[in-house]
């Protein structure tokens, strides 16, 4: 597990977050991982000051897509789920998260097939980058 | 938001194997665009009977929408607010998709509807060309009711697209049927709809396939001549509205034309920005207009996507039927939209900020050619443990 903890960032990460926070977002990351394999994955990636928060299931004992994981982001942030752009590659995780009432993001990095689950995200990119234009940051 | 082709031009001729049919955009934006394209069935066009949807370098996306609903789809068009799409189904109906894909409203079956091309009025209305009827038809945004003719059936011979201008004008594409029915022709309504010229373009070398409106108001057209032989026609032109018969005012786009003389432009689309896009055979041109604000709006090149020639022979052209149906069954494209009122953005992190490949190929020496299996095994085994560890409770 030693390699995860080095894991890098995919390449358009630093700016994607950056001109998130230049836009006035905040920024934060919510993940099934430990907060030991979190926090050294950030400091490797350099992305550190560019997140309000790094949200662990840790403490919950539950993983995503279980609802209270995603009602960690709502109490940590103190934002409704309407007022949240959830962005994840895993479908699985997408189509959940907008069934909890995040507005949902799909990375499909790897171009994989439309899950056949009720709630569908509210757009799809293939890379981050992509985000910036959807929320209107330019 | 969407952008939507389809190749349609309200023919009745056969169009090979190709299927793409029309082309359509949303007015006002050029980015975060995806192209929908019809891709019609049976004699219409012996493609997979669904809208496909591509990026706009032509990369395909899949299948949009995955509503058995959706049969035959031939012309479309996005809603001037950009969230619904309307497509004119081959089941003799009219439907509007969300930007899902799946069917919101749609009219109930209307006898030999024969639905071709659509365009939205300036009233907000829907119009659509009826193929059988040979007229263009009228519905409610709601899509209540059966519509409305607003020209009398029959009213050419052999119509084809046709546009309507922001001030209420409505512009008709007509040609010349296989058996010499009809003629090359512009005819031009004024917006009560009374016939203003029977000869929009009086020009013999015209036989025009598809008509939009150009953001400076010029009517854009596909033609082809002589009627029939595409190959060897002047494929786009260019009329100023306001000079009607006048041959001064038709200006055929020798550039363009000498460009692409191996492609004929057949469905027709002016986007608000730039580049009008057309529909040839079988592939979807992007041609470069002038940036500066230009009275005439010429089209001077063309650009065929080499990607989108890859996805019509790899997916539509050459594959269809049972692939087809697995595609339709397997992939949709959502629509991108603008999301607003977003103050905050939370991220996944393995797989969507962190690269989990990076991992395993870090091992690359040790494991030679099977560290992506590797890391794919690793990565569903992390996931089989977390929802193992969620059942098993705490």
């Amino acid at each position: 597990m030693g390699l995860y903890l080095r894991l890098g960032a995919y390449p358009e990460v630093e700016k994607t977050l950056t001109r998130l926070k230049a836009g006035g977002l905040k920024c934060a990351i919510l993940s099934n991982g430990s907060p030991t394999m979190l926090s050294a994955s950030v400091e490797n990636a350099g992305i550190a000051d560019l997140l309000d928060a790094v949200l662990s299931v840790e403490e919950l004992k539950v993983y995503k897509p279980y609802p209270t994981v995603y009602q960690l982001a709502v109490d940590r942030l103190s934002l409704k789920a309407s007022a949240i752009c959830y962005v994840s590659s895993n479908g699985w995780d997408a189509y959940s998260a907008k069934a909890f009432g995040f507005h949902v993001i799909w990375c499909n990095r790897s171009s994989q097939v439309p899950e056949r689950i009720p709630e569908t995200p509210d757009a799809e990119i293939r890379t981050l980058s992509d985000l910036l234009e959807i929320i209107g940051v330019a | 938001m969407v952008f939507a082709i389809s190749t349609h031009t309200d023919t009745h001729e056969p169009c090979g194997r190709q299927h793409p049919e029309h082309l359509r955009i949303r007015p006002g934006d050029a980015h975060a665009v995806n192209i929908l394209v019809t891709s019609a069935a049976g004699t219409n066009g012996d493609g997979y009977g669904s809208i496909l949807a591509f990026t706009l370098d032509g990369k395909m996306l899949g299948a949009f929408g995955a509503d058995s609903g959706i049969t035959d789809p031939r012309g479309l068009r996005v809603h001037p607010d950009g969230d619904r799409v309307y497509v004119n189904n081959g089941d003799d109906r009219i439907l509007s998709l969300d930007p899902h894909g799946r069917i919101a409203a749609k009219t109930g079956p209307i006898a030999n509807l024969n639905p071709g091309g659509g365009n939205f009025g300036p009233d907000g209305r829907y119009y659509i060309g009826s193929r059988t009827a040979r007229t263009i038809m009228a519905f409610p945004p709601g899509l209540l009711g059966s519509g409305k003719a607003i020209l009398p059936s029959g009213v050419v011979p052999f119509p084809r697209g046709f546009a309507l201008a922001p001030d209420g004008r409505l512009f008709l594409a007509s040609g010349t049927s296989p058996s010499g029915d009809g003629d090359d022709t512009i005819l031009a309504f004024a917006p009560d709809l009374t016939l203003s010229a029977e000869r929009f373009v009086d020009d013999t070398q015209l036989s025009p396939l598809d008509l939009a409106i150009a953001p400076n108001g010029n009517v854009l057209v596909s033609s082809e001549f002589p009627s029939g032989r595409r190959m060897q026609s002047p494929p786009f032109a260019n009329t100023t509205p306001g000079v009607a018969s006048s041959y001064a005012s038709f200006r055929p786009m020798d550039r363009w034309a000498s460009a692409s003389r191996a492609a004929c432009a057949l469905g027709l689309t002016a986007t608000s920005t730039a580049s009008p896009m057309a529909r040839s055979s079988p592939s979807i041109l992007a041609m470069a207009a002038s940036s500066a604000p230009s009275p005439d709006w010429t089209a001077s090149t063309g650009r065929q996507s080499s990607s989108f020639r890859y996805a019509e022979r790899n997916g539509i052209c050459s594959r269809r039927t049972s692939d087809g149906a697995r595609l339709n069954n397997q992939q949709h494209a959502m629509m991108n939209v603008n999301l607003t009122g977003i103050r905050a953005c939370v991220f996944d992190a393995y797989g969507t900020l962190f690269d989990v490949n990076s991992a395993a190929q870090r091992t690359q020496d040790a494991l030679r050619d099977k560290w992506q299996q590797f890391a794919e095994v690793w990565r569903a085994k992390q996931l089989q443990y977390t929802w193992l560890r969620s059942l098993t409770g705490p």
